[in-house]
């Protein structure tokens, strides 16, 4: 690329440029003469402008014969050509606001706009209280699905923009920060810093971000300074943090006892017999919560001893383990600027402690964001940030780790104490009076003998001696320099850095727990670099009533991570967490990872009469990611709209106000699959007994190609009624082909999976926008928005379809239809439970094996059948939002209840719950319906210790429906009057009392339907987090 | 103009940057090679075979993509057989990695288990890469030295060792089958290719032929040097033979596998009285052939060979369920034997949740304890020598025999796969089965190996092939009580397990269930290993109905 001979044209287009530029003022008011401050004026095609003061009054430079743009939202935009030194305006209230969108490598408007595209913009931001802003537009935008923050403290949830549309990777959308792809935690990203989201959802506006697009694009920006004087705004909230999804109910003590006796009445040791059951229970479960004797506890009628009363204290793990958290939050911003410079500078604080104990996340964030006009042709700017994070938390929680809290404290059984308990339930103290932890190897000078489950752990002990901490720093900036080298014609180069250093550390006791008896430490330290630079060349025209936009530009991405990581056992002083601290080095390591790709694009957009719009972008990219050979992609775009309500024949329908259709199609790509050298074969290096070694881990595929992603989108628009209903309805369809996926071999192979483009698969969907606004008035304002998706998933070709954990992958289903072995209802003779009986055709179909009746037969081993598909799938029917605001003078109020129908879950931790195969486990208090004696009619079966063919997780038997609302956001503010603030001297001032996830209604308590999108909740994980706010807000 | 002018050795410079060159893309990565560099020479080969060295012993987790780090191979395939049938025997419930499950018969018996799924992955990954040093050696465009015809004699000894592990576990038992119609495993034979089940006899002609040409290379290769523990895990021609030996042995042929075993004790003699009892933890001990070299900065913690068998081991599962071995075997040891020594039948039993319902002092029936002041002396003395920790419980019938090199620790030992001793039992056990001919040649091995340990051995004692028999299989339970061969031993003699016969095992049925009484291999599959869901679900050659019944 020869880039110096460009500079010498720009150099001389900079130099031709004529400045024989005079001052003109003046005052813009609104329709009642009142000025308007803070209202845009740019001259027209270019970049440059004002705002007006406080008075409205405005002072620009400006030649004869141009035009000046007046601007303010919410009123009509009106164009004035300078013909003297002085132009005082009046504008008009608008209510078909022509919302400025941020759209890639550039800004539209709402009416121009081809594709499809959710803003959020800092109003609806401010109802929310989150600590990662991205939970913020829950409810806000159609299309996306959200998957639960896992609750721990600084957590972000996932979201999925129509539908997964690859198989496996990522299926997390590309995030743009102020231009530039950004890889870092979004928990590190300021909610207050933000001015708006822009969710791009189609083809017409993701295709120029080419093969980072597949899953969507997320634009966040950032605020700017504003012109005309200094504002500052300062605001803090305080709040507590609660858990906001129970566990799922539970058996008593009483009634658990009473459950285990059966089970183990029903073994083959006990043969059935009472009487050996009540003799040997208390051996088998370890424990005697009860006054009375061990052989005494459940009789040979198998109920609990009526004289039975629970002495042990502490038998609820989660007690002990939750806190009501605090949330703090200060923020403080400034803004300002004049017509040659604005500036915006913001710094904050958070501290979030979780609902577990020892949980915590802090983020202390600056931003300095400024926009110079060095002339009227050159403008610079950018951005620096820093943010620092510490997170601490138990990094096993919802891991299959033992200690994992929730898991731990819902799983126990319920005669299992926290503490040490005596006899008669009095807690042992140690010899400076604490209680002593229970680690279930047994007192048996307190009868107590090896708890049954997870012997020589204890969770909340293991949770207060064990450190674990996440130390992220942040540091981004960007930087742009934009040209104007002729009338319209701007060249543009942005370049942004974002880098992450993390510390991640984790201290183990040597006390209890996978460090005993020698103490544990590892520490990994790692560094992310992602590069973008883009130059990016724009030209716009207007002629009669046509309208050019030509957009052309080249971008490099590169990602760059190191990092180091170490482990060393055997600790000299207890709890100190530096390697000094250790003298045996166990391991030790660090790689060096790169991706990189290349990108060439361009777009046209088309205008004619503001009534018809027509875009297309071409973009090629190449990724480091495939081989040479077949590492570039094209990628590309159409879109049109059209302005229904500007048509001649449309004038005289008052009623509507506003009619738009819009249709997009095209293409984007994806090469992500979680590994960054995908394309090739690699022995990785290990090592025996020191001497150097290399083991295969991974196959390669040279002959990988993109995926690429079709996408076809219409979508009608509307404000009727003077705007009191606005809307719009769309539907959508993404055609993924060439998917790649880590495709299972057979373990015969010797290696797991290989890499593969392997079939093809839509997403389609129906997406509807509805917002009244029943009361408009000044001091009554009445909104209600309805928002619903549909989605619809299908595989449409696969070579071999083949079975994915819960699901089957086959031409015609989706991939979310449930796998499943099919239960037949326990049979009453013996209390089985019954599996209908399924085989392979010819066809590799599982069809029912039928006996001669022609009826389905059954077993009671599901080893002698097999699964087959249930006919449920985990995809809701219908998802969506209702939102409300309502204001009446300063006080505001806003709720957000997000819903969705249908679809299914298998509740994997209920099913564990509903077996009696071992003892010390938690029970539901459904499994009281257990089978007990022939001519039983029940859907829960006999209760046996040991025997694994009574409950099969992987079946129907366990589907549940995934209907929920929730409750998950109110907003009640209140901001003072101007009188008031006048009296206090500030501009304003607003006090809020915030709600986050306060009410989940599912089909059974402790089931989050949004835990992910298979619909396989293990229910032993974080779970988002209730929060309860108060907050102040005040602008100087 | 001026001030716009200076802004421009900055454009300048930014547009540079931008160029990019076709190299751009090209991107490696740091910690790993391309198949081309690994398997390009001798070095690169001999680092393919430390890593399926490795593999061995890892957190499946590290060496397969896709493993769980609850299984760290043969850490946990060792002392597995010795599990399942009893020769390891639980004293109290305490499930850590499954063990219980494995145990009870949980396990093994269920598709989708991991036990399953790792043990045949982690084979099949053996197959692999085995199969990659083979295929670039039979191309022939490398020299063939002795070092490189030793590495190809220990890729055949893998893939043969792979073979027969996964074989004896997944399909019926060779002498009590139909070896030429029942199910066998895929034998893979190419690199990244798989195949239907076949039959055991195309596995055992295959692990024959394997171990032939292996032992061929083997000849004209380099010797395995001599030096520290971690030499002992480079296979070699002792270690081929060994193999054969045990192949031969499980499929009756029986002069194959005298010879062979005769072969690969060569070199490696029976240890004395202090070696024997000094904890099998080390591949220092002269009689080991083969083992594992677990050193501190590979340890695997928890997941280890002795946190499941070892009562030594400061761990949950070692502390709260000491293992036993089974009374009537240790019963049955002479008091001149000194291999007695390493069990425990006067142990205190101090754990009040003992599955046997006789724990703590409160229930003791050892009337050498008449107060709980000798009883708790009894437990201290106990810990004292065998270096307990104080949450270690006691029972009666523990074993010592599997030790740490540092009692009370977690720290790694070395596993131990093969050693002579288990060769000359071979011998004994081969001859005798010949018949009438062998019994000379059986007993000479049996007094060779026994005598060594039991002062008053007397192999003549033994001369019907039914009493030899007999004796060899006491003998095997007990030399290498601890080491995994009882599932093989069993299904070899077509033995069940019942631990209620001659006054017990000393294993609780209320703990065992179902595990507690398993009637014999020729008539009860569920010795069979179910295969893995995983592969049924992807390999099209074997559907749901190729499945174990």
């Amino acid at each position: 690329m020869n880039y110096i001979r460009h500079i010498g044209v720009l150099v001389l287009a900079l130099m031709s440029t004529a400045l024989y530029a005079q001052t003109v003022s003046g005052t813009v008011t609104d329709d009642n003469n009142q000025p308007l401050p803070g209202a845009t004026i740019v001259m027209q095609g270019t970049n440059t402008g004002t705002t007006t003061d406080f008075d409205g009054n405005y002072q620009i430079r400006a030649t004869q014969g141009q035009t000046l743009v007046f601007s303010y939202v919410g009123y009509a935009t009106q164009n004035v050509v300078v013909s003297s030194t002085t132009h005082s305006v009046s504008l008009q209230a608008d209510n078909t606001l022509d919302e400025v969108i941020v759209v890639a490598y550039g800004t539209t408007t709402k009416e121009a706009f081809t594709g499809s595209a959710s803003v959020i913009g800092a109003d609806e931001l401010l109802t929310r209280n989150v600590t990662s802003p991205i939970a913020a537009i829950e409810g806000r935008t159609t299309g996306v699905q959200f998957t639960s923050t896992n609750g721990q403290p600084g957590s972000s949830p996932d979201i999925v923009i129509r539908g997964v549309g690859t198989l496996n990777g990522s299926s997390d959308p590309l995030f743009v920060v102020d231009g530039i792809q950004y890889e870092g935690d979004l928990n590190s990203i300021n909610q207050e810093d933000i001015a708006s989201f822009t969710i791009l959802k189609d083809a017409a506006s993701t295709a120029l971000y080419g093969s980072r697009a597949a899953n969507g694009v997320v634009i966040i920006t950032t605020k700017s300074g504003t012109m005309g004087g200094i504002k500052v705004n300062a605001s803090a909230q305080t709040g507590f943090v609660s858990r906001g999804i129970p566990f799922h109910d539970r058996l008593s003590p009483g009634q658990y006892y009473e459950t285990m006796w059966e089970a183990l009445r029903n073994t083959r040791a006990a043969a059935g017999s009472p009487t050996y059951a009540s003799a040997n229970i208390y051996s088998q479960l370890g424990y005697n919560p009860f006054n009375v004797p061990n052989d005494q506890i459940v009789g040979t009628d198998g109920k609990l001893n009526p004289n039975a009363k629970v002495v042990y204290k502490t038998l609820d793990w989660f007690d002990f383990m939750q806190q009501s958290g605090l949330r703090r939050n200060y923020n403080v911003s400034v803004s300002g600027g004049s017509e040659d410079h604005s500036v915006f500078f913001s710094s904050s604080y958070l501290n979030e402690e979780g609902y577990v104990v020892n949980t915590e996340f802090k983020r202390l964030t600056s931003r300095l964001n400024a926009d110079f006009n060095v002339s009227d042709k050159i403008k610079i700017g950018g951005s620096a940030n820093i943010t620092l994070t510490e997170a601490k938390g138990p990094r096993s929680a919802g891991e299959t780790s033992i200690v994992n809290p929730f898991g731990f404290a819902q799983t126990m059984g319920p005669i299992y104490p926290v503490y040490v308990n005596d006899k008669q339930g009095n807690l042992i103290k140690d010899v400076f009076g604490n209680p002593v932890f229970d680690n279930g190897e047994g007192y048996p000078e307190h009868n107590i003998g090896s708890r049954p489950r997870n012997q020589g752990r204890h969770a909340l002990q293991e949770l207060l001696l064990n450190k674990e901490s996440d130390n992220d720093n942040t540091y981004g900036l960007r930087f742009y320099t934009d040209l104007e080298l002729h009338d319209g014609l701007n060249f543009r180069l942005t370049y942004g850095r974002d880098t992450n250093d993390g510390i991640e550390k984790e201290y183990e006791n040597a006390i209890i727990g996978d460090a005993q008896p020698d103490g544990r430490f590892s520490e990994d330290r790692f560094r992310r670099q992602v590069e973008n630079f883009n130059q990016v060349l724009t030209y716009k025209k207007n002629f009669n009533n046509h309208n050019i936009d030509l957009t052309l530009g080249h971008e490099i991405y590169s990602r760059n991570f190191s990092d180091f990581d170490a482990l060393g056992t055997k600790e000299t002083v207890p709890g100190l967490e530096v390697f000094d601290n250790f003298s045996n080095p166990v391991s030790l390591g660090g790689v060096v990872t790169d991706k990189r790709l290349e990108g060439y694009f361009s777009r046209l957009n088309y205008t004619y009469d503001n009534k018809y719009y027509l875009s297309a972008s071409l973009r090629r990219d190449g990724t480091s990611v495939f081989n040479s050979d077949r590492r570039w992609g094209s990628f590309y775009s159409v879109g049109a709209s059209w302005n229904i309500h500007k048509e001649n024949f449309m004038q005289n329908i008052s009623s509507i106000n506003r009619l738009k259709l819009r249709g997009s199609w095209g293409e984007v790509g994806n090469d992500d699959l979680l590994d960054f050298y995908l394309y090739q074969a690699r022995f990785g290096i290990n090592s025996n007994a020191t001497a150097p070694a290399f083991v295969l881990s991974d196959l390669g595929n040279n002959l990988l190609v993109w995926e690429t992603i079709e996408n076809f989108d219409v979508a009608l628009e509307f404000g009727l009624f003077d705007n009191l209903v606005e809307g719009s309805i769309e539907y959508y369809k993404k055609n993924s082909t060439e998917l790649l996926f880590d495709l299972p071999q057979p373990l015969s192979v010797g290696i797991n999976v290989q890499p593969n483009n392997i079939g093809d698969m839509y997403n389609s969907g129906w997406e509807l926008s509805l917002t009244t606004r029943i009361f408009n008035k000044k001091d009554f304002k009445w909104n209600l928005a309805l928002q619903a998706s549909t989605l619809k998933n299908e595989i449409t070709s696969i070579p071999e379809p083949f079975i994915n954990g819960s699901k089957r992958w086959d031409k015609g289903r989706s991939r979310y239809d449930f796998f499943l072995y099919k239960t037949a209802g326990v049979d009453p003779k013996t209390g089985d439970q019954l599996y209908y009986v399924y085989k392979s055709n010819d066809k590799n179909e599982s069809v029912p094996v039928l006996d001669n009746d022609g009826k389905m037969t059954t077993t009671n081993n599901w080893q002698d059948t097999q699964r087959a598909y249930t006919g449920n799938s985990s995809v809701p029917d219908l998802l969506g939002s209702i939102s409300n605001h309502v204001s009446f003078k300063g006080l505001s109020l806003n709720f957000l209840i997000t819903y969705g129908i249908g679809g299914s879950i298998l509740d994997n931790a209920y099913a564990d719950m509903m077996s009696s195969s071992i003892y010390g486990r938690s029970q539901h208090p459904d499994i009281l319906k257990a089978w007990r004696k022939a001519g039983d009619t029940t859907d829960v079966p006999r209760l046996e210790i040991g025997n694994q063919r009574l409950v099969q997780t992987q079946s129907d038997r366990f589907l549940t429906d995934a209907s929920f609302w929730a409750l998950k956001n109110v907003n009640l503010s209140y901001s003072l009057n101007q009188n008031a603030t006048d009296l206090i001297g500030v501009n304003n001032l607003t006090l809020t009392l915030t709600g986050e996830n306060l009410f989940l209604k599912s089909k059974r308590k402790g089931l989050d339907p949004q835990y992910n999108l298979a619909g396989t909740p293990e229910g032993d994980d974080f779970n988002p987090s209730k929060i309860f706010s108060i907050g102040i807000n005040v602008g100087f | 103009m001026i001030h716009k002018i200076k802004y421009l050795p900055l454009v300048i410079f930014i547009f540079t940057l931008a160029s990019c060159k076709e190299e751009f893309l090209e991107t490696v990565p740091t910690d790993a090679v391309t198949p081309a560099v690994a398997l390009a020479d001798e070095a690169g080969m001999q680092k393919v075979l430390n890593g399926i060295h490795r593999g061995l012993y890892s957190q499946s987790q590290t060496i397969l993509p896709g493993g769980n780090s609850a299984r760290a191979g043969d850490h946990y395939w060792v002392p597995m057989g010795d599990n399942l049938t009893g020769g390891i025997i639980h004293s109290a419930d305490a499930n850590n990695l499954g063990w219980r499950n494995t145990m009870q018969w949980n396990d093994h018996t269920v598709e989708t288990s991991l036990t399953n799924k790792i043990l045949w992955y982690h084979r099949y990954n053996i197959t692999l890469h085995a199969n990659m040093i083979i295929e670039k050696i039979n191309q022939g465009d490398l020299t063939e030295t002795p070092n490189l015809s030793t590495i190809k004699g220990q890729a055949y000894t893998y893939r043969a060792f792979a073979l027969l592990s996964l074989v004896q576990h997944f399909s019926k038992g060779y002498l009590i089958g139909n070896p030429s119609s029942d199910p066998g495993v895929p034998v893979i034979l190419k690199p990244q290719t798989t195949g239907p089940r076949g039959t055991v006899e195309d596995v055992y002609k295959q692990i024959g032929m394997d171990l032939d040409e292996a032992i061929t290379a083997f000849k004209k290769g380099s010797p395995r040097p001599s030096g520290g523990p971690e030499t002992k895990s480079q296979l070699n021609i002792n270690v081929a033979y060994g193999l054969k030996a045990r192949w031969a042995l499980s499929k009756g042929d029986w002069q194959v596998a005298a010879d062979a075993a005769v072969a690969a004790r060569n070199g490696f003699p029976l240890m004395g009285e202090v070696d024997w009892k000094s904890g099998f933890n080390t591949n220092d001990l002269p009689e080991v052939i083969w083992g594992s070299n677990v050193i501190s900065t590979e340890t695997t913690f928890f997941r280890s060979y002795f946190y499941l068998s070892s009562n030594t081991f400061n761990g949950s599962q070692v502390r709260n369920n000491p293992k036993i071995a089974d009374k009537r075997l240790v019963n049955a040891i002479p008091t001149t034997d000194y291999r007695k020594d390493v069990f425990l039948p006067d142990a205190p039993n101090s754990n009040s949740s003992a599955s046997n319902q006789e724990g703590g002092w409160s229930k003791n029936t050892n009337p050498l304890y008449t107060t709980k002041t000798e009883f708790d002396a009894a437990i201290a003395a106990i810990k004292n020598t065998y270096g307990l920790v104080s949450g270690h419980n006691t029972h009666p019938y523990m074993h010592f025999k599997l030790k740490n090199k540092n009692p009370g620790s977690i720290d790694p030992d070395d596993i131990i796969y093969m050693r002579s001793a288990e060769m000359y039992l071979i011998e004994a056990e081969a001859h005798a089965m010949r018949g009438a001919d062998g019994i000379a040649e059986a007993q000479a091995a049996l007094q060779t190996i026994a005598g060594a340990r039991d002062s008053a051995f007397n192999a003549a004692s033994f001369s019907t092939q039914a009493d030899l028999m007999k004796e060899i299989k006491f003998q095997r339970r007990l030399e290498l009580w601890g080491e995994g061969f009882g599932y093989t031993d069993h299904i070899r003699w077509d033995e069940g397990i019942d631990h209620s016969t001659n006054g017990g095992s000393g294993a609780s049925e209320i703990l065992y269930q179902d595990a507690f009484k398993i009637e014999k291999p020729s008539t009860n599959n569920k010795w069979i290993f179910k295969i893995p869901q995983a592969e049924i679900d992807a390999n099209p050659n074997i559907t749901p109905a190729d499945q174990n019944k």
